[in-house]
């Protein structure tokens, strides 16, 4: 290993574990957060949740997906923070009493977000999108109607 | 170590980076800073004042400071504080400080003070005399004192020289949840200054239902009326509404100006903008959601009623950020755009004209504010405050 890599390591590895620390939050850049949203590795139901701390619709969406949860354990629900985490991220996120994946979007360019996850997506928060049987089964902007989950489920 | 570990590692590190409001204001902020974590706060605001000298506000620690240019950008002034005391400020997204120059040259600042509760806040002004060397201390618009929102604040000077301000309010949501009714949104009050600023009179309701967190668009027409423009609810659908305000301070009936019908439980957090043309022509632009996918729209305004007259969707995405103003050389658009690699600021002039020319102005690789088109002399510029960049301006057509 060169020396310069070497030093480059030890400057970001005591930093990249503390990323992983971050109130439980994985941080994501706009490559990871493109990769997330590709349907083929999702073969059970998966719900991505866009949401943000600032978004008050979001913390009441939070609220449905724990519902969603407790009656349809076998859904995977992943929660993708419009935000670097923080202490009111997780704060809002363990009062949801979810459980789950919970990622952070970190890159400093909000509107990179769009391109990476859905052309056709404006930044409105909450933001879900479904995939089943390694398909997309829809996306629904606004706060979720746990019926019409099941609906595009085929439940 | 294998160079994918090494990779894998790096992907973690940016949002370790210092953002760049981190190394800006010297002095630890004292009150509660809100806004998004590891999100510089670039929202600002421009206007030329009637010497000609640029004016531009933005967000600096716990303080909002002045700079002016008399080069169209090229130098700016030392930074002047606004708020001689710090406190909390929101400068982000559609939370934005503003500014105006009033026909005398007065400069007024207005923005939200964040208070403690989520979501709730304060609207504040301040005020330099023409030719003073400092801010007035700030006032608080509106009597209302509860810890509740105001929010989303826009002001402007009408023909008379009064300034309104306008916000978003939750006092009549509060109300009805005392009383267990239901309340669909916020609320729209003004308050009006007759003295350029110094007090405003007590504030009034302009709208029940309004949409809870997207800027609100204020433009002058010519015969002297203001024009407000903002994202409503109308059982439910998150279209846009028009109202007028006369010179006698009578207010119009309320429009519906949008008809997308995109039924929303949740807020955009993306409000509209507005001009009118010397011909009285209502230019705007809106962000919606039409046949499932998310746009924002340039269009003409109807102004009695009925659809816009002209809609057309903008950009290649949906994450679009636009701001319109009308010259002698048409109405400018201006917008902001991500593609892929850069956000990329481009303009129009006379956008809905047969094949308008695209002027690219400008592009960054980092974070950047929504763009203002500002108008001088009647030439239009575009305004850019960038993380990479600070305040930027570009002419819209020769100088």
């Amino acid at each position: 290993m060169s020396t310069p890599l070497l030093a480059a390591l030890l400057l970001v590895l005591p930093l990249g574990a503390l990323a992983g620390g971050a109130g439980g939050f994985t941080p994501l850049d706009r490559q990871q957060a493109a990769a997330l949203m590709q349907p083929a590795q999702y073969r059970e139901p998966t719900l991505i949740a866009l949401w943000s701390s600032e978004c008050a619709y979001c913390q009441q969406n939070l609220q449905v997906l724990a519902r969603l949860q407790r009656q349809h354990p076998e859904v995977r629900i992943i929660t993708l923070a419009v935000e670097a985490p923080g202490p009111e991220l997780t704060r809002l996120y363990q009062r949801s009493g979810l459980r789950g994946v919970h990622y952070a979007y970190t890159d400093p360019v909000p509107e990179s977000l769009n391109s990476a996850v859905d052309k056709n997506w404006g930044g409105e928060l909450p933001r879900s999108y479904l995939f089943k049987q390694q398909e997309a089964r829809g996306a629904v902007s606004g706060l979720l109607e746990v019926k019409a989950v099941e609906a595009a489920w085929g439940r | 170590m294998q160079r994918r570990h090494f990779l894998a590692l790096m992907g973690t590190a940016p949002w370790l980076a210092l953002p760049a409001w981190a190394h800006e204001g010297h002095e630890a902020a004292p009150t509660p800073q809100k806004g998004k974590p590891g999100r510089p706060e670039l929202a600002a605001a421009a206007a030329f004042g009637p010497d000609g000298r640029l004016h531009a506000v933005r967000k600096e620690g716990a303080y909002l400071v002045v700079q002016t240019s008399t080069d169209l950008g090229l130098h700016w002034s030392a930074p002047l504080r606004v708020n001689a005391q710090p406190e909390a400020i929101a400068a982000d997204g559609d939370s934005q400080p503003k500014l105006i120059v009033t026909p005398g040259g007065d400069v007024l600042v207005s923005w939200t003070k964040p208070l403690t509760k989520p979501y709730t806040g304060e609207i504040r002004l301040a005020r330099l005399a023409a030719g003073g060397a400092r801010f007035e201390a700030p006032i608080t618009v509106h009597q209302d004192r509860a810890e509740i929102t105001h929010r989303f604040q826009n002001m402007i000077c009408d023909a008379q020289g009064r300034v309104l301000v306008v916000w978003i309010d939750k006092r009549d949501l509060e109300a009805a949840r005392l009383r267990k009714q239901p309340y669909a949104g916020a609320a729209l009050y003004m308050a009006v200054s007759e003295n350029g600023g110094r007090s405003f009179l007590p504030e009034r309701k302009l709208a029940d239902n309004s949409c809870e967190c997207c800027r609100i668009a204020l433009a002058r027409h010519p015969d002297g009326r203001i024009g407000v423009f903002w994202r409503q609810i109308f059982d439910g659908e998150r279209d846009h509404a028009l109202l007028f305000i006369a010179p006698d301070g009578r207010v119009s009936p309320i429009q519906r100006a949008t008809q997308d019908h995109w039924k929303l439980e949740a807020c955009p957090h993306h409000g509209p903008a507005l001009t009118v043309s010397t011909a009285g022509e209502l230019h705007a632009t809106w962000f919606t959601q039409k046949d499932g996918s998310a746009r924002v729209f340039a269009g003409v305004l109807d102004g009695a009623g009925g659809p816009p007259k002209v809609q057309r969707p903008m950009g290649q995405s949906a994450q679009v950020q636009a701001d319109l103003v009308a010259s002698d050389v048409g109405v400018a658009l201006v917008w902001k755009e991500f593609d892929g690699e850069r956000t990329r600021l481009r303009a129009q002039l006379n956008p809905h004209a047969d094949a308008p020319a695209t002027l690219e102005l400008d592009s960054t690789h980092g974070a950047s504010d929504q763009p203002r088109a500002l108008v001088l002399a009647g030439k239009p510029y575009a305004f850019w405050h960038l993380a990479e960049g600070g305040l930027r301006v570009y002419p819209l057509c020769a100088v």
